[in-house]
């Protein structure tokens, strides 16, 4: 069953980008990302291992094999991404509250 | 999923092992859509370097959904053309393997003729030779001959060589008919995969049926007695709780010494229902003694005969009152395994469960409306003896016993109970949705039961 391991406060989940609260909009925009970043490596840990399926797929099994590592490989990318996001959100937000230019 | 554990319904067992990664890739496909769907509102223009980054992982993230899904769709299609494929595959191979075995049994018998008179001829000077030899040098031999045996153990381990010789033992009769100048393809007419009217039982009726000729005979009358001390209430019975798993019903299978144990439960509407936990071969059981666990009984149920243990369960059931309407789940190891097998398909019993371990069984067609489950080792001997694997509704669980580089003691050390025991707790951590069915259709006990064990002895027959 897939449970996301972030807990995101109901403040979160407003949609950003109202515009009455800037820095608040930025921090809840940040907890989203970290929220998608942890259900992408949650479908990473879902992937089933090629060991799983050894021993009678033959070619089909290799081609399975390497489709799955193109993915895992791609996702993996993504949550790096994310947590780029992540940290470029909580920087701006931090610029922000600091009384910098927004 | 457990390590090295493979499931299926029936004689495949990569089916299931296929429908389970594709349910795993669906699973992601459908989460990769949740996220993409989140992705969109979080782009609100405050930095058009996060925009774009987010626009990436939404493109990532949907192709990655849409690959799953196809790969799901595809495993999908292949487990089932890989089913009917490989069921039709089995059909004609044996087909043509009983013909080769058969046109095999043909030649070797005319050649036999020529070459029967020079075996005959070395044998003897061997025996000859054997006899000149001095004690010491006999006992030396013997040694030699023994540890060269000791050698080979490890090699009867292998599931190649295993499965080769389940082949082997299922393609007998199709050579002994060959034998006997039957042409081959009308061998291959009668066999399993024509009309079904020859098979493994054949060959095992036909061992039988020499055995009996020996005077060693498998189907001969049984006593059974309740064991325990309280003799003056025939027997003791003991409270148990309801068994709860798979591991649970394999730990309570008794040895061969008291071979059945039954144990009475009410279910939550006031039934009846009864567990019978039935032992495996006594290995140094004489032939045909007094012990009914013995290869001759083997030999007699594989030959699909009323053997001896087989008679002992059924006057246990019989005296524990059990009718053609009490619920019943049989659970057997080896020959308990064989005989659970049966029982439950005899259609005297409202068999509501079977669960089998390391049994010779595979001739026995399970098609009863029951949970049946299967358990068997890859490196074990005993259940190629009964041949290839025919129609079978059971959820068959196959594992290793032995594991890489390990030396274990004992001739046939995947077909211990022990060993049995640690697969069977694999199995109920399985998540195999077959598996699971099969062990939640089980039937659930509320409370407490109660047990009795029996002991049985074969009746030798008065003599001529």
């Amino acid at each position: 069953m897939f449970t996301p391991t972030t807990v995101v406060s109901s403040a979160a989940c407003l949609p950003p980008g109202s515009g009455a609260d800037p820095v608040g909009d930025l921090q809840r925009q940040g907890v989203l990302v970290g929220d998608l970043r942890e259900r992408v490596v949650a479908v990473l840990a879902l992937l089933p291992e090629s060991r799983s399926f050894e021993g009678w797929w033959g070619p089909a099994r290799d081609a399975l094999h390497e489709s799955l590592g193109i993915e895992r490989a791609r996702l993996e990318r993504e949550v790096a991404r994310l947590d780029s996001v992540r940290v470029q959100l909580d920087a701006a937000a931090s610029h922000l509250a600091l009384g910098g230019p927004g | 999923m457990s390590d090295g554990l493979a499931v299926g319904v029936g004689a495949g067992v990569a089916i299931d092992e296929l429908e389970r990664v594709s349910r795993a890739l669906q699973c992601a496909a459908e989460h990769c859509h949740e996220i993409a769907v989140r992705i969109p509102p979080l782009r609100t223009g405050v930095s058009a370097g996060i925009d774009a980054d987010l626009w990436e992982v939404e493109g990532s993230v949907v192709r990655s959904r849409e690959r799953f899904a196809d790969l799901a769709s595809a495993l999908r299609s292949a487990a089932t053309l890989y089913d009917a494929l490989e069921r039709s595959t089995a059909r004609a191979l044996e087909s043509v393997a009983s013909q080769c075995a058969a046109a095999a049994g043909l030649v070797m018998s005319r050649l036999g003729l020529l070459i029967v008179p020079g075996l005959v001829a070395a044998a003897s000077g061997v025996v000859a030779v054997w006899r000149l030899l001095p004690e010491r040098d006999r006992d030396s031999v013997a040694d030699l001959m023994t540890q060269a045996l000791t050698g080979l153990l490890p090699a009867l381990r292998e599931p190649a060589l295993l499965d080769a010789i389940r082949s082997a033992l299922s393609l007998a009769d199709d050579a002994a008919l060959g034998t006997v100048g039957v042409p081959p393809g009308v061998v291959a007419l009668l066999g399993e995969s024509g009309l079904g009217l020859s098979g493994i039982e054949s060959s095992a009726l036909v061992v039988a049926g020499l055995a009996a000729v020996a005077g060693v005979s498998g189907t001969d009358p049984v006593r059974i007695d309740r064991a325990g001390t309280d003799l003056r209430r025939g027997g003791d019975t003991r409270l148990v709780a309801p068994p709860d798993s798979l591991a649970d019903r394999v730990g309570r299978i008794p040895d061969a010494a008291t071979p059945i144990v039954i144990e009475r439960y009410v279910l939550a509407d006031g039934s009846e229902h009864v567990e019978v936990y039935i032992a495996g071969t006594d290995a140094h059981a004489e032939l045909g003694g007094e012990q009914p666990w013995d290869m001759a009984s083997n030999i007699a149920i594989i030959g699909r005969s009323d053997a001896s243990s087989l008679q002992a369960v059924r006057s246990a059931l019989a005296a524990e009152g059990v009718t053609a309407d009490t619920s019943i789940v049989f659970t057997g190891y080896s020959q308990g395994g064989a005989i659970a097998t049966a029982l439950a398909e005899s259609g005297d019993y409202r068999t509501t469960g079977l669960v089998s371990v390391g049994a010779p069984s595979g001739a026995m067609p399970v098609r009863g409306d029951y949970p049946a489950i299967v358990i068997e080792h890859r490196d074990d001997l005993v259940p190629v003896l009964s041949g290839i694997r025919r129609e079978s509704n059971a959820v068959i669980v196959r594992g290793d016993a032995v594991s890489v580089g390990e030396r274990p003691d004992g001739p046939v050390p995947a077909h211990d109970l022990a060993r049995y025991l640690r697969t069977a707790a694999q199995a109920d951590a399985h998540d195999s949705e077959a598996l699971r069915a099969a062990i939640e259709a089980l039937p659930r006990v509320p409370q407490s039961g109660v047990a009795s064990a029996y002991t049985a002895t074969r009746i030798p027959p008065p003599p001529q």
